[in-house]
């Protein structure tokens, strides 16, 4: 009896040690530390920076290992996402330290209000019961925060998609995302076709008129992906794609900035002065990283326009090497991959269809900022998700993790209620079997 | 709900191969393009490395020193003013007016950023300031200044923009990459910059022009692999004009030839022919063997940013075809290009790459990396090659291009009077394009003189004039 | 730090963060792998999970056997098709016959898909056109095909509407005529997996171990008692003794003296009774009530026990989360978090006070 009770505690013991989220957060808590420490020693010894070197990591660690405690959260999913908004961080202070702006901390903060905004969706999807009538605020809501720009908005990089409010400017249409995602998973899993139909080209329309083409192709390839995963109809969904083919070729044709933003798209070069300057930048950085990246706190980031939110891939590539950026894909992908394992185990249609929703929004997204910083489609006005800067931006996409997180903690209490069940039938079963013998 | 799970992990699928296409996309274009990018003038990187690195030399292939810093970061160039006049699309001024120079295209060996970590740690302890890396190029710059010269000597072209390009047809380097006209990169910049001729172009590489009669190399080449009996079958030019489409093409000066075959045709560079030849293979056989030849293709040449060579391929009637076949049209080339075909033909149609990059040497005399020859694509079969090359020389020695015979060695070349608009009237270029049938002096000549007018006497005699100086200066 | 030095340092940093980077992918990936892995292997060990029930066929249900089961999940259809959830190839079933969706309140609602007929306990579905529920027990008539609910324990509805209890036993009793697929409905044990009924097996075995243990403890405190017996009996043997030979008739008997137990063990000689008695002497205490003291490591070792089967060695069985070598979230002992309700002890509260009148 002594023995195995010594082997029960030399084993747990072992498997503390080889948990496999504890590997993985230790890695990443050893990558931020390293790179904080590096950096603040770049020109003076920069105590913002050691600071870092020390909140970052334990921030990760906290967040990952400590908050599932209170809140029942995923945390691989935690891991992935956290991991993605320190190297916004960390790219943002690197390039602080020669700017003197203070970007890095800054988003620190946005951090910590995408993790409330996380916990907020989470909390919506797991304690709203009554969404018959819940949905129809959430619409209404969505639609007048998305109209908001239309009437008080100001431009920004020649799109009308954000408005102040006091000091700091919001984009109405990266919160819409999330309802987007309820409204549509909610009339299609209850085959209502028209409410999302309607409320999709209303938004559709309203970005049009905005004039943010990247956010309006990542709703609407949304929500194709919801429709043919929710009904299988190859030929509507085929539709649907030579719709959006048709509006893109009409689009070139009637208005003048999408014809500027293919040609581009096709030789920067020609345009270098003007409108190319941007994706010439783009690739000289790119170009120059090579592989393995000039280093981090080298290189020239800075000449690039808005390199801290759209093109934050970029500078990426070129401290780290087009190796790292790769690799950062990857770990897009394998949150995509987890996002649908969660789709997958739900058990109602309904929560399937919002893990899907939110995966294939972080998915398109991703995409669409990447494909257009490496000039694959055209350089939209996208960010990328939890690295870029940006407080809607974090918010928007820390939302969909939550939503995610809200769907799998559904799926996981489901799971473990049916292993209450089969357990107290099995005891029960083995004792009128018990019975059954005597 | 079992339906809509396999459709989720179809989307899942989908969404996956988004990523890796726009990833894989990703690695294939910084590996084709990078170094262009880098390499692009725009780039201010290099000029960051300012601070820290003292840029390497430029060295043609016989040691003389084209451009070097000192320890204060000034940048040299060679001390004769003719020199470094000749030399300056090649090496760059410094400031980025010529594109793709060497000082910006080769900024990654000049401004060390080839340097490995270890010599990087090694010059950190040792004090000194990093240099970057020695370039030596293939080009002779003796030849490059004395092929000014002669286009300054010349009368039909003295005063002319233009330029020469000399390529080794058996190994791709380039000996000479003349583009006139040129300025002295130690002088006021700002001057040059308002020169109505544009002297920042470097017309070897970036000027696409109607090749004229030199296309029809490539034409004869088509005529041989695709029209049958095309040796022996005659053309007629016996008015010296043939009517197509209602509209006339005549020969340079409207000469008539009678009834020719192809190798007279050749010889006396007869457009009649050529246009009727042309018509009778159709613009497809003609057109497959442009792009056999490089026309069409994206150059994207390890050493050099050269734009494209066009043969057209929209819009094609009749009348257009039969220009094209007498290389009008919208056919159009750089002289380099012309001068990569002709060393094609002296090398059994087998087309090199060209290149500028001799060796590569860091200052504590490490090799980073030595010439290595290419070949760019086969563009005729021997036979064929062999036959242009008795229709070359012939041109040489009997035809339009007397004017580029040198005594004692066999000259084979063709010349070409191209017309074209240069600022809303027409002009006429000179173009030759010859090589010598040595192989002690495997040399293949490009030459072009902008508004020359006549191939055989504004052209041609330059070429002599570098063949010349090319034997005497025996086995380099 | 001077520029030149923090290049370097930089440019030789570039490799170890893309290899932390490597590592952190792969990391991330196989944790991912192994989540999904434990995930499995937990959902082998619960074969019901996702489902509310099963649909067993009654009768008429085309290729499908009488008394064939089909489990209902959450949601779905139902249809002809083999991609439809539930796969009714009956006649008159068309290729998506209808929806079909739990409601905890209402138990399976039914909604039909373009004017599909069927009838669930004697109500079509015409007359009502919101949708039919069905409750456990329920007879759902589609196309020639009669089929019936049994929903699993937890998800059962209409307890509360009958009034508590297990609806089917009532059923069962008052309808002689169905007391054939009844029956079948009525014994889960018969659909236990190969896996629990090996896991009742290793239980079982389990629990005869523990008995002969018992028994053999039981042995020894027998046989401790039998020489206390016979020690006081011995005592009182000397005592009448004594009181027979003393003179004096008044004097009272000598209080007796306890003495403490001596142990002086001697191991048993090696013959293969468990049960033979070790001989050593151990005198008690008299005149007290018989405690026997607990056994000793050396008393253990001195009774050979009969070894637990090697399988059992590791006490696996007690674990019962299974022994996952590197715990994950999937691998944790999963807690009933229901907000505002606990249908799984409810459940077992409705179970025992059914069948084991309240408790064990």
């Amino acid at each position: 009896m002594g023995r195995a009770a010594d082997r029960k505690a030399q084993r747990e013991k072992q498997r503390l040690r080889r948990q496999p989220d504890r590997r993985m957060v230790s890695v990443i808590m050893l990558f931020f530390c390293s790179a904080f420490l590096l950096i603040s020693f770049k020109e003076k010894i920069d105590l913002t920076g050691i600071a870092l070197a020390v909140i970052v990591p334990a921030l990760i660690y906290a967040a990952t290992m400590w908050l599932p405690r209170f809140f029942p959260a995923d945390k691989l999913l935690l891991g992935i996402t956290n991991f993605l908004c320190a190297l916004g961080v960390l790219i943002l202070y690197s390039t602080d330290v020669d700017a003197g702006t203070s970007r890095g901390f800054q988003q620190a903060m946005y951090y910590g209000l995408g993790i409330v905004a996380m916990l907020a969706c989470i909390m919506v999807v797991r304690y709203v019961r009554h969404w018959r009538v819940m949905i129809w605020p959430v619409m209404i809501g969505a639609l007048l925060l998305i109209a908001l720009p239309l009437a008080i908005g100001t431009e920004q990089n020649g799109a009308t998609n954000w408005i102040n409010v006091g000091g700091t400017s919001l984009q109405p249409s990266e919160v819409v995302k999330l309802a987007l995602v309820l409204i549509l998973s909610y009339f299609m899993s209850r085959r209502r076709i028209v409410p999302w139909l309607g409320f999709s080209l209303v938004c559709l329309g309203i970005l049009m008129l905005q004039k943010d083409l990247g956010t309006a192709l990542i709703y609407y390839f949304t929500a194709l992906i919801l429709f043919y995963a929710n009904t299988g109809n190859l030929l509507l969904t085929g539709v649907g794609l030579v719709g959006a083919g048709g509006a893109a070729v009409l689009g070139y044709q009637m208005f003048a900035h999408v014809k500027k933003r293919v040609a581009i798209w096709q030789n920067p070069w020609l345009y270098y002065e003007t409108s190319g300057y941007q994706i010439a930048q783009i690739l000289m950085a790119i170009a120059s990283g090579g592989v393995f990246g000039v280093g981090l706190g080298l290189g020239a980031p800075r000449v690039i326009p808005v390199y801290f939110t759209d093109c934050i891939f970029a500078v990426i590539c070129e401290q780290f090497g087009i190796a790292f950026g790769i690799l950062t894909l990857l770990m897009y992908a394998i949150l995509i991959i987890r996002g649908v394992g969660i789709a997958v185990s739900a058990r109602r249609g309904f929560y399937g269809l919002i893990a899907m929703g939110a995966t294939a929004m972080i998915g398109i997204q991703t995409f669409v900022i990447i494909g257009g910083v490496l000039k694959l489609i055209p350089l939209t006005g996208v960010t990328m998700p939890f690295v870029s800067y940006g407080g809607t931006s974090m918010i928007s996409c820390m939302g969909l993790i939550g939503l995610l997180q809200g769907v799998d903690s559904l799926n996981r209490d489901d799971l473990s209620y049916d292993y209450e069940i089969s357990r107290t039938m099995a005891q029960q079963a083995h004792m009128q079997l018990a019975d059954e013998e005597n | 709900m079992k339906q809509q799970r396999v459709r989720f992990r179809l989307m899942a699928f989908f969404l996956i191969a988004l990523l890796v296409v726009a990833g894989a996309y990703g690695v294939y274009s910084v590996s084709t393009y990078g170094s262009r990018w880098f390499g692009s003038s725009y780039n201010t990187r290099y000029r960051a490395a300012r601070k820290t690195v003292i840029p390497g030399d430029i060295i043609d292939r016989n040691g003389v020193v084209l451009a070097t810093t000192d320890a204060e970061g000034k940048r040299t160039y060679a001390s004769d003013p003719y020199t470094r006049t000749a030399m300056v699309h090649l090496v760059g001024d410094g400031e980025g007016n010529v594109a793709n120079s060497v000082d910006a295209f080769q900024a990654s060996y000049l401004w060390g950023f080839e340097t490995s970590l270890k010599e990087r740690v090694i010059a950190l302890f040792s004090g000194e300031s990093r240099r970057g890396d020695n370039v030596t190029l293939t080009v002779d710059s003796k030849l490059q200044t004395t092929i000014a010269a002669v286009f300054d000597r010349e009368e039909n072209s003295k005063g002319k923009a233009g330029a020469a390009v000399v390529m080794n047809y058996q190994t791709g380097e380039v000996l000479a990459l003349l583009s006139l006209p040129a300025f002295d990169p130690m002088s006021d910049l700002k001057a040059v910059s308002s020169n109505a001729q544009h002297p920042f172009w470097n017309r070897a590489l970036q000027s696409v022009l109607p090749p004229g009669s030199t296309f029809k190399i490539v034409t004869a080449v088509a005529a041989l692999n695709h029209l049958p009996q095309a040796e022996t079958r005659t053309f007629d030019c016996s008015t010296g004009a043939t009517m197509i489409m209602e509209q006339i093409i005549r020969d340079y000066g409207y000469e008539h030839h009678g009834m020719i075959t192809l190798d007279k045709a050749f010889r006396v560079s007869c457009n009649n022919s050529f246009a009727q030849a042309a018509l009778l293979m159709g613009d497809e056989a003609l057109r497959k063997t442009a792009e056999g030849f490089g026309f069409n293709d994206n150059f994207l040449f390890r050493d050099l940013v050269v734009e494209n060579s066009v043969y057209p391929t929209k819009n094609r009637n009749d009348f257009e075809i039969a220009w094209s076949g007498a290389g009008q049209s919208q056919v159009a080339a750089t002289p380099l290009h012309m001068c990569m075909v002709a060393a094609s033909i002296a090398n059994d149609g087998v087309m090199m790459e060209p290149r500028i990059l001799k060796e590569v040497v860091s200052p504590k005399g490490v090799q980073r990396m030595t010439y290595s020859q290419k070949v760019y694509r086969q563009a005729c079969d021997s036979a064929t090659a062999a036959k242009l090359e008795t229709y070359m020389k012939d041109v040489v020695l009997n035809g339009t291009g007397k004017s580029a015979a040198v005594e004692g060695v066999s000259i084979a070349g063709k010349t070409g009077s191209a017309e074209s608009s240069l600022d809303g009237k027409y002009v006429t270029h000179a173009w030759f394009v010859g090589y010598i049938d040595d192989p002690a002096y495997p040399y293949a000549v490009s030459v072009f003189v902008e508004e020359g007018n006549s191939g055989g006497k504004a052209a041609a005699p330059i070429a002599r004039e570098i063949f010349a100086y090319l034997i005497q200066q025996s086995g380099r | 730090m001077p520029a030149e030095i923090y290049e370097v340092v930089a440019l030789a940093a570039r490799f170890w963060f893309l290899f932390l980077m490597a590592l952190i992918v792969w990391r991330s990936y196989r944790w991912y792998a192994r989540e999904r892995k434990q995930r499995k292997k937990r959902l082998r060990l619960l074969p019901d999970a996702g489902y509310i029930g099963e649909l067993v066929v009654v009768s008429g249900a085309g290729s499908l056997r009488d008394g064939d089961v089909l489990s209902v999940p959450f949601e779905g259809t139902l249809g002809s098709l083999r991609s439809n959830d539930l796969c009714v190839p009956a006649n008159g079933v068309e290729k998506k016959h209808l929806w079909f969706s739990y409601d905890e309140k209402k138990g399976l609602v039914l909604t039909p898909v373009k004017g599909s007929g069927f009838a669930v306990d004697g109500i079509e579905s015409t007359d009502v056109p919101s949708g039919l529920c069905m409750v456990h027990g329920s007879r759902l008539y589609v196309g020639e095909c009669q089929l019936r609910l049994r929903m699993f324990a937890g998800y059962d509805v209409g307890l509360d509407l009958m009034g508590g209890g297990y609806a089917l036993r009532r059923e069962m009793d008052a309808d002689g005529e169905d007391a054939a697929d009844s029956a079948r409905m009525a014994a889960p044990v018969q659909d236990a997996t190969p896996q629990q009924m090996q896991m009742w097996q290793q239980y079982l075995q389990y629990q005869q171990a523990q008995q002969q243990q018992y028994m053999q403890q039981m042995a020894w405190q027998q046989w401790m008692a039998q020489q206390w017996a016979q020690q006081q009996a011995a005592q009182n043997a000397a005592q009448c003794a004594a009181q027979n030979s003393s003179a004096a008739a008044f004097q009272r008997p000598a209080q007796p003296v306890s003495q403490p137990a001596q142990e002086e063990i001697v191991r048993p000689s090696g013959d293969s009774n468990p049960y033979a008695r070790p001989s050593r002497q151990i005198s008690f205490e008299v005149d007290q009530p018989f405690y026997p003291p607990e056994m000793e490591a050396e008393d253990e070792d001195a009774w050979p026990l009969l070894q637990w089967p090697e399988e059992m060695q590791d006490a696996e069985l007690f674990d019962e989360y299974g022994e996952d070598e590197d715990r994950t979230d999937a691998s944790m002992p999963p807690k009933s978090a229901y907000v505002g309700r606990d249908e799984a002890a409810r459940a077992k509260e409705r179970f025992w006070d059914k069948y084991l009148g309240g408790g064990v």
